[in-house]
């Protein structure tokens, strides 16, 4: 063995071990609860850690990869949840039909916010959907013949298949939903994947960096915008769906359907890696624990006597806990735990990528530049 | 008649606390480009400076007092905070921001170890009979003062930017942050300065908020901040008069829609319904009101 960084080309046998060590081992991570015993409510934690994952994702569809900003994702999410809660309860649909009646809702609700913010740019496009994600809670609340107004819609139940053979009652309830959420969480993944690898997201991103150069070079910004758009959209309100079961309600003072859950959003988005494919998988799961373990701080008996008696009568600890580990971690990942981790890997192992065409060039040529697909630059500019 | 007036003359001053907060947003827009999430909360910070200050001196030398604290707190959250994690990524400037809005939320409940709202004596005269009558229609002192407050603030403001080697600078930066340093601006300071000044205003518009609730409270910026980006985006966000002119007009017109149609907009939809119009403005005006329309180079 050499010195390190090892390099190794891309799509050699090493690389597939690589690549399939690193799928077998995600894999793993996700059906673990087939191979152990769990509860009902770390089921529960599991399937909040897929919905909120599936909607960052949505998020980094448009923002990471398409430059376009949104905060208001938590109305889409709503608009899936409600339109899920009122198919089950007014027109008896089974719940897994009203995943892409939410998704095709959605779509369309996406588009016609789509058209306008074509217009828009930057903080602009900020304002349009904040307020999009502060009409939304303000108009369930108006239209209460058709959303049940501030009582919400309750008693929303997805029952498990008898052909999974899962046990009967909350137990494989709460079983069950895990697996629908991480199947909708898996389509998302391919969804978002399949396009942002193929000619639509060259579109994509190259509308990102520079919107003029793209439109001269052919491609329709419109289109690719207000489609993308529609997408995220749609992503979203499934991850709004499966939120109404596991909540088993839909109420307009659900903290999700407000700006907050958009703030929510953004901040796994961000924190995973923007424009980075498993970012929001990953920031989904950090900014969970995280949340977890700044909740359950108040229990301070491990603490020196001197900071027992500094915090006693002070509430919010949890939150400024929380507020400092996410600036922290901003100075430390700026562009995600994801981008942290690949800038980590790179002084292990760098993986030469092969060129697109047949040129004799010697795999492990140390003048060529290192795996970075432009996709997965986040040179997005704010302004 | 009367009744028009009525209402305009509060939506006026709720209009001049939100072109309070609109002013320090633009301030901290044409200095760095970002918009900062955490400008209420400072401002709510600042407010509780205030009030504790006002404990032991005057509630005006408080507020003043509270304003230069919120100014050194602003100058040096961008040097320490912002600007770092600026150079590194802009997305994470965004969290970082929405971080020291969470964090600065939490911060003053638990620095002062309160959880109920505090009181505030009011900045201006505010008995029963204080008030003007035009047409009809009362004005108290105390929605007036902050009018006046506001004005008198833009107005130094515009001074600023206008007449002094520093604004000069600032203004340098705001066109052209690469070329700024190329003749010989120390943009860092100008950012800090930015930064510092955006603070100090929302530190009064701040404390006018805790006059006209006589109080201190955590949560009470919340609401007012998006009101005030509002503002900032319809004048188009690298516009001070801008700010000052849709602060006012916002202000306005969302008492009007609330008072005019109680059933069909009210409280609730207060907001929504200001949102929906600067929505229209933006799809015409696309750079807001009074935004400069940026050439765009390949």
């Amino acid at each position: 063995m050499g010195r390190l960084p090892v390099r190794i080309g891309a799509r050699t046998p090493p690389h597939w071990v690589l690549r399939a060590v690193g799928v077998l081992a995600v894999g793993w991570f996700l059906l673990l609860p087939i191979f152990q015993d769990r509860r009902p409510n770390e089921y529960g934690e599991l399937t909040d850690i897929c919905i909120l994952a599936l909607a960052a994702l949505s998020l980094n569809l448009l923002i990471g990869f398409t430059g376009q900003i949104s905060i208001g994702h938590s109305a889409f999410f709503g608009v899936g949840a409600y339109t899920t809660a009122i198919l089950i309860t007014d027109h008896g649909w089974s719940p897994g039909w009203t995943f892409l009646a939410s998704a095709v809702v959605c779509f369309g609700v996406g588009v016609l916010v789509g058209i306008p913010a074509l217009r828009l740019k930057g903080l602009y496009l900020v304002l349009v959907t904040l307020a999009l994600a502060q009409i939304f809670p303000a108009l369930v609340r108006k239209f209460d013949w058709l959303t049940g107004g501030s009582r919400g819609i309750t008693g929303l139940r997805y029952e498990q298949p008898s052909w999974t053979g899962l046990p009967d009652g909350r137990a494989g309830r709460s079983e069950w939903l895990y697996w629908v959420a991480l199947a909708m969480l898996a389509i998302g993944y391919v969804i978002v994947r399949n396009l942002v690898k193929s000619r639509v997201g060259r579109s994509m991103v190259a509308v990102r960096d520079n919107a003029t150069a793209a439109a001269v070079m052919g491609i329709n910004v419109a289109v690719t915008k207000t489609v993308v758009f529609g997408i995220s959209a749609g992503l979203c309100g499934v991850a709004g769906s499966v939120f109404a079961l596991r909540q088993t309600q839909a109420n307009p003072e659900t903290q999700m359907f407000t700006i907050l859950g958009s703030i929510v959003f953004l901040v796994i988005m961000v924190i995973g890696g923007a424009a980075s494919l498993l970012g929001p998988i990953v920031g989904a799961f950090a900014y969970y624990r995280f949340d977890e373990f700044t909740r359950a701080l108040p229990d301070k008996s491990y603490l020196p006597e001197f900071v027992q008696d500094f915090l006693t009568g002070r509430p919010n600890l949890a939150t400024i806990v929380f507020a400092s580990l996410l600036i922290l971690l901003m100075f430390v990942a700026p562009l995600g735990l994801v981008g942290l981790a690949k800038r980590l890997a790179r002084k292990v192992l760098i993986v030469i990528p092969r060129l697109p065409v047949a040129v004799p060039v010697e795999v492990g040529d140390p003048d060529l530049p290192p795996d970075d697909l432009p996709a997965d630059d986040a040179n997005v500019a704010l302004n | 008649m009367a009744r028009f007036l009525q209402y305009f003359f509060n939506g006026l001053s709720n209009g001049a606390i939100y072109s309070l907060l609109a002013l320090s947003l633009v301030i901290v827009y044409r200095g760095s480009g970002h918009l900062n999430f955490a400008q209420g909360e400072m401002a709510m910070v600042s407010a509780f400076f205030a009030w504790w200050y006002g404990r032991s001196m005057p509630i005006w030398l408080a507020v003043i007092a509270a304003a230069v604290t919120a100014f050194v707190l602003g100058a040096l959250i961008e040097r320490f905070i912002i600007r770092p994690i600026g150079l590194r990524s802009p997305f994470a400037v965004v969290v970082a921001a929405i971080g020291l809005f969470l964090g600065l939320n939490a911060l003053a409940p638990f620095a002062w170890r309160v959880t109920n709202p505090q009181p505030f004596k009011s900045l201006f005269p505010n008995d029963a009979g204080d008030f003007v009558r035009i047409g009809g229609a009362t004005w108290r002192y105390e929605r007036i003062g902050i009018l006046v407050v506001m004005l008198v603030l833009a107005a130094l403001l515009f001074l600023l930017f206008q007449r002094t080697k520093l604004g000069l600078s600032m203004r340098a930066v705001a066109s052209n942050p690469e070329s700024a340093p190329l003749v010989g601006i120390k943009t860092g300071q100008v950012l800090m300065v930015s930064w510092g000044l955006a603070a100090f205003v929302g530190a009064v518009g701040g404390a006018m908020v805790a006059s006209v609730n006589t109080n201190v409270d955590a949560a009470m910026m919340f609401t007012i901040f998006f009101s005030a980006a509002a503002a900032a985006t319809l004048g188009g966000f690298d516009s001070l008069g801008g700010a000052v002119l849709s602060g006012l007009a916002l202000g306005a017109i969302e008492n009007m829609a609330a008072g005019y149609f109680p059933d069909l907009i009210g409280q609730e939809l207060r907001f929504s319904s200001s949102l929906l119009i600067i929505m229209i403005v933006l799809l015409v005006r696309p750079s807001g009101l009074f935004g400069s329309q940026r050439v765009e180079r390949v």
